[in-house]
This record gives C-alpha cells, structure tokens and sequence, in this order.
C-alpha cells in the first residue's frame, strides 16, 4: 500500500440554501490504494460528500485536495481530471438507455478521444472482465439490475482510474447479486491497486474495507 | 473528443426522437425554400428585366416626343399633362435633332394604328400587329437577320422584331426572311389598296364598307436583334405614310390626305455616340422643348421597384425561417429537458460543459445542413418552374426575349447559409440550459 494521500478534505461544507446544510465541516483521509466503506443513516450526507470527491459537485466551503494536490481552475481541467483518474459507480446504475453495453462503456473513451478502434477493444475486455462479454451490443435497458451495475463498474474503470468511488452500488440489487459486485469491485482494488470509496448502509459490505467512516447528521464521527 | 464522434453522438441523440426531428427538419426545408425561392426570383426577375433592357444598343437610344412634359420612365410619364405649346415632329425637327452634340442619328418613327392584326403564312394564329412606319432605321436597329428596307420604298416590305420568331418557333432568324404576312386593317380603313366606296355609291354600300377589313400582304426583308422592343413590325416610312393616309372619292376625282405632314410624326427615336453622352442629350432635347424617355431612366424605376419588392419578399421568407428557428429552439429544449440524466453521466464520465453545448450546437447544424440543403434544392427546381411560367406569361404579352435564367449558386449558397446559421444560433439558449442548468 502507498503511502501518498489520494483524497484529503478540511472542513468540508455543503448547504442547499441558507439554513439546509447537508455537510458540516467533513475532514478525512484516504490513502493511496486504500479500501474505505463510508457508512450511516440515510440523510447523513454520505451521497453528497462523496460527490464532491467525485468533483460532481462543488463544496460551499472547505478544502479538497485529491492526489496531493489542490483542485485544477476551470471546468475544462476539472472535467480532464474527472474523465482520467476518478471512476464513479452509482446506485441506479446511471447507463444510456438507447447505447447498446459496449456503446456505455466507450462513453470516457470517447471524451478522452482514443480512437474508435481503440476504445471498442478495451471496452469489450473490460466487459468480459465483468462477466458480460456474451451481452456486448444489447441495449442497457434491456440488462437486469445486476448487469447493469456489472457495465457501470466496467465503465467507471475504463480510463483505469487511480480513485473507484461507488455510491451504494449494491443498494438496488439483491444480496447474491450485491454479493456478486462487491466481488467485482475487491478484485479490481487488489489486482489493480485501485484506491476504492465505497458508500453503503450494509455493515456486511462495510467489513469488507481497510476502514470505515462513520458519518451522521452531515458529521464525520468516526 | 474527435470531431467525428461529437458528429456521431449528436446524430444518435437527434435520431433518439425521429418524429420531433423529421418534423423540425420539415420546417427548416420549408422555410429555406421559400426564402431560395422568394429571394431568387427577386434577384432573376430583376437581372432579366434590366438586362431586357440593355440588349442590343437600347441603353444608347432617347426616345423624343412632341410633349415637354414627358420625360419620366414607365412609372413617371404615365399621367401627361396637355402640353399645348408642344411642336409638331417634323423633318425640321428631326433635322435639328441630328445636329446635337453626340448624336449619331434621329429616326422619326409613326405608329401605324391602321393596321390592326397580322398573320404569318401558313400559320393560323394572329398577332396583334404594333407596326410602326421608320426611316433610316438601319442606324437605330441593328439586325439579325436579312437588310433593312429602303426609306423611300413604298412596296409593303417589313422588319419583324424578334420576339416574333420565339412565338412562331422559328431559331434560325434568315429562315423568317422572305416569307410573307398579312395585315388585317381595322374597319373602315381607306389607305393604300382599300377598295373605298365611290362618291355617288348607296349608303347601304357605305355602311358595308365601314364595316369591312382590308387584307394587305407584306414581305419580310429583315429581323431585328433582340432588344427590348421585340414585340414591333416596322414598315417602311413612305409605304406607312400611304396606309396612314385616308383616301376619299369625290365627283372629281380621289383625295388623299397626308396624315403625316399633318399630325406629324409619332415620336423620334435617337442614337447616341455613347451610353455616357444620353443624360446630356436627353438636357439638350428637353432644352428644344421637347419630351425625352431614356431606357436608363425606366431601369433605374425598376431597379428601386424591385429593390423594395426584393426586399419584402426576402423578409417573408426569413420572419418563416426564424418562425422555424424557433421550431429548433423547441426541440433542443425538449431535447435537454428529456436527456437529463445522460448529460449528467456524460458529465460523470468526464465531458466539460463546452463539450455538452458543442454537441447541442452540432444536433443544430445537422438539422440546419439537412432543411437547409433540402429546402435549397426545393426552392432551386421550384424558381425554374415559377420561371418557365412566368417566361410564358411575358412571352404571351409579346416580350420574348425576356428569359429569366435559373437561380445562382451564389444566392443558394447564400441562402443556405443563412438557413444553417440560424438553425445554429437557435441552439445557444438550450446549449447553454445543457451546459449551465443542468450540469451546474
């Protein structure tokens, strides 16, 4: 394990309006290579904190440094930095309904710029990885729940990020087939040293983690 | 991202609601048509008038009245005052005329009203017949065709205008020469060759005769160029005198009178040495006193007539392409509004904000490109069509040589362009809900 901090925030705040504060004052560390569950209550503020971490969101306050350094200015750096080295995984699975799997997982390919020809090829190993080879031009909208997550995981590595975030990724599903993703998203931090941040109600899915955070009423405790 | 595949994703994401896009499209080729058309035929109608005009040497040429007060074009000299003072066109006039500055002849012309009709042999159909009586009139008319006749000829030989030969489907202009045409008169007339009634004939044989027609044949001897009096026959001045000139028997003898040395000549038609020199002459002759009808003048009409019917039309057709415009606008915002999500995971997989609003901007110019081409080339076949129409209409009113040719490819390039524009300008308000609202 590294020993470089991948995420480090100071006081983070989030507030929707005067008085709706979401996030007070959020300070944490994750190591490089790191396996952190990030768990509580629903309301917490979990979802939000870490997409700020994702950069899908801004703070109100605070500071974030991810990779050992601070935020790049401008949307064009901020988007670069989003499309190379954080991968996000989502609860509802977030796919294109109308791309076929294989179209999915090309979307972070395409921004980058690889080529056609490229793109197809890592696509297509990344989804046999997943254990969706045999599904490669189906539309996303006509997988299962489990496949679904299976593309959107095999779509949030595509760029081989060094930072995997997954907000409740086995939320949706049922515990054979959460039981199935979690084992997906282990591998991919083991064998590709891939730090991961995962959010989760579960404590079953949370033992699994080098650390958990505990978080409650929009507070860090522990 | 590559070009292409901002091109590939903004054609998917269009082609994702196929109705709504045909629709718009629809729209978009409805109004760049109208505009190619609209705006074509503006600009057509108007290059195929003035240059009806400066065929052959017509710009060069003044036509001189008797009557001071005419002096304007089509649109100036169609209320005339009674100018009582005005002279008579006479050889003396025509003769002063000749000895202005810049002036390379003056031709006294006479319409011949006697002659009411005219038919080609062999062919059935009659036209009615604008003759005019003309001497020296090889300096003022070049010809295509055959010789002008002598000035003193007092056989009937004729110059047929070459509109004439179109209406006929004659191409070959030496083919008309030599063949003849028969001139119907108008009732009652007593010129040359009409049987007239004897002085002591019956009343009842007077009123027959006041009644009929008198047939008389001509020969053609030359055709003119195309110009901007295609639609006239010209006669021989002496030969139009004879027909001019009403004939009376009387217990000692027939009388004839002179028409012309009485009234006068019609008009007198003037050449000058150069286009330059007829604004300068047109001064000197209205300093005679008489009345001067440039072709200049008439374009000059015409170019700021069309010039606001160009104008009109033009914003016709571009408040129907901003209307569609809108149609873009409608779709686009729809089209955000339902996409929601997946500019959100393009957003979460990396895209910037310029590069959602780029894909917006592209849906636009592929809409744009395709109404705009399609629309370009509906109204490209539709100015033909409208054309050919209108060149038969004109064609039937006797102004043959007037062809309006087809639409430019500038002005459908031009068009297009501003068709493609402002389907791309339509999409900076949902390019920028995209990029602003929704990715935050």
């Amino acid at each position: 394990m590294g020993t470089q901090a991948v995420v480090s925030t100071k006081n983070i705040v989030k507030s929707y309006g005067k008085g709706n504060a979401v996030l007070h004052g959020a300070d944490m560390t994750v190591q490089t290579g790191e396996f952190v569950a990030i768990t509580g209550p629903s309301g917490s503020g979990k979802s939000t904190l870490v997409r700020i971490l994702g950069l899908l969101d801004q703070p109100s306050g605070g500071t974030l440094e991810l990779f050992g350094t601070g935020l790049p200015k401008g949307d064009r750096a901020l988007s670069r930095l989003r499309n190379e080295a954080i991968g996000f995984v989502f609860q509802d699975y977030r796919l294109v309904p109308h791309y076929s799997v294989l179209e999915n997982v090309c979307v972070p390919l395409k921004i980058n710029g690889i080529s056609p020809r490229k793109r197809k090829k890592r696509a297509s190993e990344l989804l046999k990885l997943v254990g969706l080879g045999d599904v490669l031009e189906r539309k996303a909208s006509d997988l299962s729940g489990g496949q679904q997550q299976r593309a959107g995981i095999a779509r949030a590595i595509a760029m081989q990020p060094k930072l995997l975030i997954a907000d409740e990724p086995t939320g949706n599903l049922d515990s054979e087939t959460g039981e199935k993703i979690l084992k997906i998203l282990t591998t991919i931090h083991k064998s590709l040293g891939t730090t991961l941040i995962v959010v989760t109600h579960s404590e079953t899915v949370a033992k699994r983690a080098d650390r958990i955070i505990r978080m409650q009423d929009g507070r860090l405790i522990g | 991202m590559r070009p292409l595949d901002y091109v590939r994703t903004a054609f998917r994401d269009i082609i994702t609601q196929p109705v709504r896009c045909v629709l718009t499209v629809a729209a978009i080729t409805l109004s760049s048509a109208l505009l190619v058309t609209l705006v074509s035929i503006g600009i057509t109608t108007r290059e195929a008038v003035v240059g009806h005009f400066e065929q052959g040497d017509t710009l060069s040429t003044i036509m001189v009245s008797a009557n001071s007060s005419v002096g304007g074009g089509f649109f100036g000299s169609s209320i005339q005052a009674t100018d009582t003072s005005a002279e008579k066109l006479t050889d003396e006039t025509v003769s002063r005329l000749e000895k202005l500055r810049g002036v390379t002849s003056a031709t006294p012309q006479v319409s011949i009203w006697e002659l009411r009709s005219f038919a080609f042999d062999g062919n059935p159909t009659s036209y009615v017949s604008n003759t005019i009586a003309t001497s020296n009139a090889g300096t003022a008319k070049p010809l295509a065709a055959g010789t002008w006749f002598d000035n003193a000829d007092k056989t009937p030989n004729i110059v047929l205008g070459n509109g004439y030969l179109k209406a006929l489907g004659i191409k070959d202009a030496q083919s008309a020469v030599g063949r003849t045409v028969a001139f119907t008169s108008v009732q009652g007339y007593r010129g040359t060759t009409a049987q007239i009634p004897a002085w002591n004939a019956s009343s009842q044989a007077k009123a027959t005769f006041d009644r009929s027609r008198t047939t008389i044949a001509a020969t053609i001897v030359g055709v003119t160029r195309p110009s901007a009096n295609d639609n006239q026959v010209y006669v021989p001045l002496e030969w139009g005198r004879a027909v001019q000139s009403p004939r009376v028997s009387t217990p000692t003898g027939e009388t004839m009178t002179d028409s012309i040395a009485k009234n006068g000549y019609s008009n007198v038609l003037v050449t000058a040495a150069s286009q330059d020199a007829v604004p300068g002459i047109a001064k000197d002759i209205e300093g005679l006193g008489l009345g001067a009808i440039t072709y200049q003048k008439q374009i000059d009409q015409i170019n700021q007539l069309s010039t606001v019917v160009w104008i009109i039309l033009g914003s016709v057709a571009l408040i129907s392409l901003i209307s569609a415009s809108l149609g873009i606008v409608n779709t686009l915002l729809m089209s955000v509004s339902e996409q929601k999500q997946v500019i959100q995971i393009w957003r979460a997989c990396g895209a910037s904000k310029r590069m959602i609003s780029r894909l917006y901007f592209i849906q636009a110019f592929i809409i744009g490109v395709v109404g705009a081409v399609a629309g370009g080339l509906i109204g490209y076949f539709a100015c033909r069509l409208i054309n050919a129409r209108i060149e038969t209409v004109l064609s039937s009113q006797g102004l043959e040589s007037l062809q309006l040719p087809p639409p430019s490819l500038a002005v459908l390039a031009a068009c297009m362009a501003l068709s493609v524009l402002i389907a791309v300008t339509a999409a900076f308000y949902p390019a920028r809900v995209a990029a602003k609202k929704i990715t935050g």
